[in-house]
């Protein structure tokens, strides 16, 4: 007489017949030109929900080591996907990722875009305090480490190393600097040059330049 | 009252005019606040790079930053979102004695050490706080106030309908102290108003605009259908300008305008609309860097006295 609970998942209901209208239709103006349509809920349930072929059982905990929250404890309420800036333009809703994570769906944020604004709002609004913005960095750390950094980032990184900021400096700014008497920009400060070496020093002894890939040499 | 100017690095690369701004309103030629130069500084370093990929190295750095004002009797002011969230978390994470010492463990192979800065000597025994990270919206409200503000206004923009931008690391997260309500926060609001402006209330105001964790170098676009949202929110409500605490988000909308073609909202950093208010001249704050004219706001400002 015990009926078997309904999947928690709202999009999961609607697939399996009871004929709902289908969710998340694209808003206007919203971005998905390059982005894989339905691809996130599609895996959900087809591959992972019903074969479960792409387990990985460790991911949960790795999230855990890299400084993300046990993402178990998600009650799929679905607050973070209403207040997400990306959820609401693209087909990535937080809720079915946090999903994915409990599922250790790991394979499929390698194909997913570095797209989290960092804006915390879902973190604000989750009762479980799961704080999806920082388990997405920890994936993060954890795709930097398995797979290498992506290109744009080494190459911030790069200048990172170079001129102790995120920015190449550029001429006319540092003459309007010069007139308005403003302090020079920090690579034009007097004994920089010991700045940057104390700067790959402390990479060096993280291991944050090997990490991203900018010690080649000596990686092996 | 001494305070550390930490600009960062949109804002000394992009935005020199808000850097000149800010030491001109709250140096010796207004608000009367000691300034102190420090030299030395790196990226704060930055979300959605640094902290995204090592938070370690991420840590390490800020605390590399944090050692450098730690004796200097002074806050730390930051002119940025970012800086000021990644600079206050890494602050209070280092209160952490294990994350502390390992390190400072690191830093001693550059002969430093973060101790944060000193609070009280008892007998022989000192007692240290974490250095004091503020925003300047939060310093400029707390520290001095609306009252004293609005008593330095000299040309003030009256009738000027303002749509402020927090941008999210002024409000979040919550896990590290929050400076305002991050609900419903006034500080920018009330600043904005004692330039004599109005501030308009408008849909979902604390939403991102969508620069934010690199979204603006990989996917572009996406960025853009973000700003779309909040850029029309805002005009719907009538405003004629937005005015933000953040050179990111400031620079997102900048271009964003731009690139959607729509009608010019022209954007101003907190430092910059408060100079002009306090009579800074407006070739001084190097407003040509933006790329929307600001020109229409200054036909809005109020000359000579008040």
């Amino acid at each position: 007489m015990t009926k078997h609970p309904e999947p928690v998942d709202g999009e999961a209901g609607d697939k399996h017949g009871d004929g709902g209208t289908k969710m998340e239709k694209k808003p206007d103006g919203a971005v998905d030109e390059k982005l894989p349509d339905e691809t996130v809920e599609k895996l959900i349930i087809e591959e992972s929900v019903l074969t479960g072929k792409e387990h990985d059982p460790n991911f949960v905990d790795e999230i855990v080591r890299h400084g993300g929250k046990d993402v178990q404890t998600c009650l799929q309420c679905g607050n973070c996907t209403g207040v997400c800036p990306v959820s609401l333009k693209t087909p990535y809703k937080t809720r079915n990722l946090i999903k994915l994570c409990q599922y250790g769906y790991k394979r499929i944020f390698f194909t997913i875009p570095w797209i989290c604004a960092g804006c915390y709002r879902c973190y604000e609004h989750c009762p479980a305090d799961i704080n999806p913005a920082e388990v997405f960095t920890a994936i993060r750390h954890i795709l930097v480490r398995d797979k290498g950094a992506p290109a744009f980032l080494r190459e911030m990184v790069n200048i990172l190393m170079k001129y102790g900021q995120n920015n190449v400096p550029s001429d006319d700014i540092r003459r309007f600097r010069e007139t308005e008497g403003l302090p020079p920009l920090w690579p034009d400060e007097k004994e920089y040059d010991a700045v940057i070496r104390e700067l790959k020093l402390l990479f060096d002894a993280t291991g944050y330049d090997r990490l991203m890939g900018l010690r080649k040499d000596d990686a092996k | 009252m001494r305070y550390a100017i930490y600009a960062g690095c949109t804002i000394p690369n992009r935005f020199p005019g808000i850097e000149n701004a800010t030491r001109i309103i709250l140096g010796p030629e207004k608000l009367g606040a000691e300034l102190v130069d420090i030299k030395g500084f790196t990226c704060c370093p930055a979300l959605p790079t640094v902290y995204s990929t090592d938070r370690f190295t991420w840590l390490v750095m800020a605390a590399r930053n944090l050692t450098l004002v730690q004796d200097e009797d002074a806050d730390l002011v930051t002119l940025c979102n970012g800086c000021f969230s990644s600079l206050l978390k890494a602050a209070e994470e280092l209160q952490n004695v294990v994350k502390g010492n390992r390190v400072n463990e690191v830093l001693s192979k550059v002969g430093r050490q973060y101790r944060g800065r000193l609070a009280r000597v008892e007998g022989h025994r000192n007692f240290y706080e974490p250095v004091h990270v503020r925003h300047i919206i939060e310093t400029l409200h707390k520290d001095f106030g609306k009252d004293a503000i609005s008593a330095k206004v000299t040309h003030p923009f009256s009738g000027l309908r303002v749509a402020v931008h927090y941008g999210c690391h002024y409000l979040r997260p919550t896990m590290h102290t929050a400076i305002d309500d991050p609900s419903a926060p006034v500080m920018l609001d009330s600043l904005v108003e004692a330039t004599g402006a109005e501030s308009v209330n408008f849909a979902d105001k604390l939403s991102c605009c969508g620069a934010g964790g690199g979204i603006r170098f990989q996917v572009p676009k996406l960025a853009n259908a973000i700003t779309k949202d909040k850029y029309s929110a805002m005009h719907a409500a009538g405003a004629e300008c937005i005015v933000t605490g953040c050179p990111y988000c400031l620079f997102q909308f900048d271009h964003a305008q731009k690139e959607l073609k729509v009608k010019p909202l022209p954007v101003l950093h907190i430092s910059e609309l408060m100079a002009l208010a306090m009579g800074v001249p407006a070739d001084r704050l190097g407003l040509d860097w933006h790329l929307v004219k600001v020109e229409p706001v200054l036909r809005k400002m109020g000359g000579g006295g008040k």
